[in-house]
């Protein structure tokens, strides 16, 4: 919706290329291997401010993880912020619209960074166009309703399907906020099929929890890292009802010409869990997840 | 006298009285120290329950904070969300298990952050909900689980606990209310060391004290404050275990011997009990007297007290002990001094008297030295007369000795008075042959030169020409004869001055023949037989009337013809003269007389029987000797040894 209304609007498209010029110039829109990145010095790592994987505080487990590997690469780290609708596009310089698990490309755009790391979730049409990293964090989508909602919380059985099935039953004509392209997409989930009230929320995803007890819908599906920081923030004024997705894997992405980047990284990620730097930063940013997905963490906890 | 022992018997008593008054002066000083002492005590102990109150305070103090940190923790927002989320219907699955994440992360943080020194306050910390559930694991040890559980059943308004067995901990259980309804128990376990670690941080200057201190907990002791090894904890044990009973806020004292108090045993021993406010524990602080007074405990200061007293005592009887012996003492110097002072008066007038006749002694002395001065005067007069005497038996000899040089010189003075006179013409002639030629009258010189060579026919004076010079040299030699014999008369005749020459004797013994010759050489032949000698330090004079006198005696003792052997030699430390002569020789009788003064077998007129005395002397006096040998119609020998160690060859 967003993209369309920039194409609509040319005026603003030209004002944003014209903004956008400079960079352009100064050469950081192009696309960089591992070689180029190196040549250069910089790690340009593409972040959307989101829960604590990048706090927007300049800290989060995502930031600090690119530190370390433009450290381990022996290059400068540069952060570059963009959001979730233009991620895939700053990266790849193709911009996507998922439909279903395919896409669809809209239009070229300049290349601003080398690597994504935001807690990206692994989805099937986002594979089409990027490449991911072995699993870097699990995931999952609940739905999570105002304290006084109607919805109530259900009893666990113990399936997930079960439970991701009892969950939905409760969405019939319940208004429920979800964000296109992104891992709370409504598509992924069938949420059309329960007869909810869909409302795509065009806002940050920190912002969902808010307008739920605002009242911008009975409703929202929120991934758990978020969830649970949600929990902790407004706690008393939001419930969880329960899954609407299986677990789910998160990653960091590289453009399908970067194998070697790709390579680099999976050495980098491994040391990280083998030294125990990535367990530091989960409990930094993460403590409670070990509790609700310990096999992820098997490997590294131990 | 008898006043006077009287009066020392009365020193003696007024010193012992002064030293009494001393004693009893010291007594009072000691005493008015030991009062000070035993105030000083008090003042310890004063300052030791003072010491103890203030730990009890601090103590206190690190309860109660460790009571806030539970408290706090009963008003966490955490544990509201949980409740609040499990009011919402959430379940653990999904949602309910975050907020109990967010506990135990707070909890952890608490147990984290609460540092007393250098420990943890909290060993533990656990949420007990209140259907008995444990929602913060504390530990993976189900045995703690079952522990926290009956702790949190222990009490519902919140409490300090320490379970049977688990000395070494205390439990705080702190309850927690949501919305008014008390929803469970908040469970803190501490380990002793905590309140250990308080103390340390506090004591540092009181090391004493916090090694006595010791938590008491429902008349139950809670394992000592601080470190105690278990032999030492076995030791004290049994004491403990009796103090519990005493009064708070008391301090008793424990002996053994003189029990003050029934339930205790052990000996010299303080202790004190006090309350920790608001909990039910009590501290019990437990010093030894020693420790805790040192120096200033009255019971030591009582020992020493009674210790200086009895010595202070024994002084004073000694003292008096001695006050009389010395005043039987001071009686007996006093007798003795008086019998001294008599003696010493008798000592003066033998002393005066003494002196008297010390000085009677000394002019006798000096008489006899007169006398002595005039004997050697007379014996000196006596040697030179003997001396005299033998030159006087020279003095033919002598005589005829220089008479016949001086013959042979008027012989020889008349033969130059003829060569004189016969010169005589001879110049005459040569005058007249000197005019003649000078008035040329020739035929007259001729004829005055034939006359003159009759006149030296006449006059022989070829034989004047040769032998002129020797009859010369025969006058000289006569001159220095008589010189000779005059100068060793001169030296010998003259009288002695006792100088000391370095003499050779065998020149000693030349000099003496040559005097002697023409006395001996009548009827003696005399041979010399002269050794290699050193010179000896000797007296000339006195030697030359030694040798004089043998040499004499043995011309004398040869009647008719005999020898006299002169022999000199070195033998051993001395050097020897013999002078032996084959004369009539000496009775055995006699011989040991020869050396009597005045003994002689000369006639009278010949001898003065002096010679051989005065000889024997003079050879004494130069550290010689003089023996003779002699048998009689053989003859006699004198062999005298006269020292060499200070001769000089």
């Amino acid at each position: 919706m967003k993209t369309r209304q920039i194409i609509s609007k040319k005026s603003i498209y030209l004002y944003l290329l014209f903004l956008m010029l400079p960079t352009m110039f100064v050469g950081n829109v192009s696309a960089q291997n591992l070689d180029e990145i190196k040549g250069k010095g910089v790690l340009r790592h593409l972040g959307v401010k989101y829960a604590n994987f990048v706090t927007g505080s300049g800290d989060g487990l995502d930031v600090e993880l690119m530190q370390l590997f433009a450290e381990y690469l022996g290059v400068e780290y540069v952060y570059v912020q963009t959001s979730w609708s233009d991620v895939i596009g700053d990266l790849t310089g193709k911009r996507v619209k998922a439909k279903g698990d395919d896409i669809e490309i809209i239009e070229d755009v300049p290349i601003k960074g080398d690597i994504i790391a935001n807690g990206l979730t692994k989805l099937n049409w986002r594979e089409k166009v990027i490449d991911y990293s072995d699993p870097t964090f699990p995931s999952q989508v609940w739905l999570i309703a105002k304290a006084n909602s109607s919805l109530k919380p259900i009893t666990p059985t113990g399936n997930i399907d079960e439970d991701i099935k009892m969950t939905k039953e409760q969405l019939k004509d319940q208004s429920v906020l979800a964000v296109s392209n992104t891992c709370l997409d409504p598509k992924l989930y069938q949420l059309s099929k329960t007869g909810a009230d869909i409302r795509l929320f065009t806002g940050n995803l920190n912002q969902i929890a808010p307008a739920v007890i605002k009242g911008d819908a009975s409703s929202s599906i929120l991934d758990v890292p978020d969830a649970l920081v949600a929990l902790e923030k407004w706690a008393g004024e939001i419930k969880v009802i329960g899954p609407v997705s299986h677990q789910q894997v998160m990653g960091t992405a590289f453009r399908k010409d970067s194998p070697e980047l790709k390579t680099e990284f999976k050495k980098f990620f491994t040391q990280c869990k083998d030294d125990g730097t990535y367990l530091r930063l989960i409990n930094k940013y993460y403590p409670a997840v070990f509790d609700y997905f310990s096999e992820f963490f098997s490997d590294i906890v131990k | 006298m008898r006043n006077k022992i009287v009066q020392n018997h009365i020193e003696g008593i007024v010193s012992v009285v002064v030293l009494l008054i001393v004693t009893c002066f010291i007594l009072y000083l000691i005493w008015g120290n030991y009062l000070s002492q035993k105030d000083l005590s008090e003042s310890i102990k004063k300052s030791f329950i003072n010491s103890v109150e203030e730990q009890v305070l601090k103590i206190s103090q690190c309860f109660r904070q460790m009571q806030e940190g539970v408290e706090q923790l009963s008003k966490s927002r955490e544990l509201e969300i949980y409740y609040e989320n499990k009011a919402l219907g959430m379940s653990l699955e999904y949602g309910l298990k975050a907020s109990i994440l967010n506990i135990k992360s707070r909890f952890n943080a608490v147990m984290e952050n609460q540092i007393i020194g250098t420990k943890h306050v909290f060993e533990k910390l656990a949420y007990v909900e209140r259907e008995g559930n444990v929602l913060i694991d504390p530990g993976k040890i189900d045995k703690e689980l079952d522990l926290f559980q009956i702790a949190s059943k222990s009490s519902q308004a919140g409490d300090f606990l320490v379970l049977k067995n688990q000395n070494n901990f205390i439990y705080i259980v702190t309850p927690f209310y949501f919305k008014n309804e008390h929803r469970g128990q908040i469970v803190a376990k501490i380990s002793t060391d905590v309140i250990k670690q308080n103390i340390d941080s506090n004591a540092n200057k009181e090391n004493i004290l916090k090694k006595q201190l010791f938590l008491v907990y429902e008349d139950n002791i809670l394992d000592a404050v601080l470190d105690l090894s278990d032999a030492q904890k076995n030791q004290i044990n049994h004491f403990l275990s009796k103090t519990m009973n005493i009064s708070t806020k008391h301090l008793i004292e424990i002996k053994t011997k003189n029990k003050k108090y029934k339930d205790v045993t052990d000996d010299g021993m303080l202790a004190y009990k006090t309350a920790i406010e608001d909990t039910p524990f009590e501290l019990l602080a437990i010093i030894s007297k020693h420790t805790l007074l040192g120096k200033h405990n009255p019971g030591n200061l009582l020992f020493v007290l009674g210790t200086i007293t009895f010595f202070l005592i024994l002084i004073v009887l000694f003292s008096f002990k001695m006050s009389l012996k010395n005043v039987a003492l001071a009686i007996k110097i006093k007798e003795e001094k008086e019998r001294v002072n008599l003696i010493e008066q008798k000592v003066g007038e033998r002393t005066k008297e003494l002196i008297g006749l010390n000085n009677m002694l000394l002019e006798e002395i000096e008489d006899r030295k007169k006398a002595e001065n005039k004997l050697k005067q007379a014996q000196a007069q006596l040697v030179q007369s003997e001396k005299l005497a033998s030159i006087g038996q020279l003095a033919a000899g002598i005589a005829h000795e220089i008479n016949n040089p001086m013959g042979f010189i008027g012989s020889n003075i008349e033969i130059f008075r003829q060569f004189l006179s016969n010169n005589k013409k001879l110049l005459d002639q040569m005058q007249k042959i000197k005019k003649a030629i000078n008035v040329k009258d020739i035929e007259k010189s001729h004829r005055l030169v034939s006359e003159m060579n009759e006149i030296e026919n006449q006059i022989n004076i070829d034989y004047f020409k040769e032998e002129l010079p020797e009859l010369i040299k025969d006058v000289q030699k006569g001159v220095d004869r008589v010189n000779k014999i005059v100068l060793d008369m001169k030296i010998f005749s003259r009288e002695d001055t006792g100088e000391i020459d370095i003499l050779n004797v065998n020149n000693v013994l030349d000099d003496i023949i040559r005097i002697t010759w023409n006395k001996i050489k009548y009827n003696c032949v005399l041979k010399k037989h002269y050794g290699d000698i050193p010179c000896i330090n000797g007296n000339q004079q006195k030697l030359g009337q030694v040798f004089m006198n043998l040499i004499i005696n043995a011309s004398q003792a040869i009647e008719n013809k005999g020898r006299i052997n002169i022999k000199t030699y070195a033998q051993d430390n001395n050097i020897c003269i013999e002078i032996s002569d084959n004369g009539k020789g000496i009775e055995e009788g006699n011989l040991k007389k020869i050396f009597d003064a005045f003994y002689t077998t000369k006639p009278v007129g010949e001898g003065t029987g002096l010679g051989l005395s005065i000889s024997y002397e003079i050879i004494k006096k130069h550290g010689g000797d003089i023996i003779v040998e002699s048998q009689v119609d053989k003859g006699t020998t004198f062999i005298i040894s006269l020292p060499k160690e200070y001769g000089i060859k």
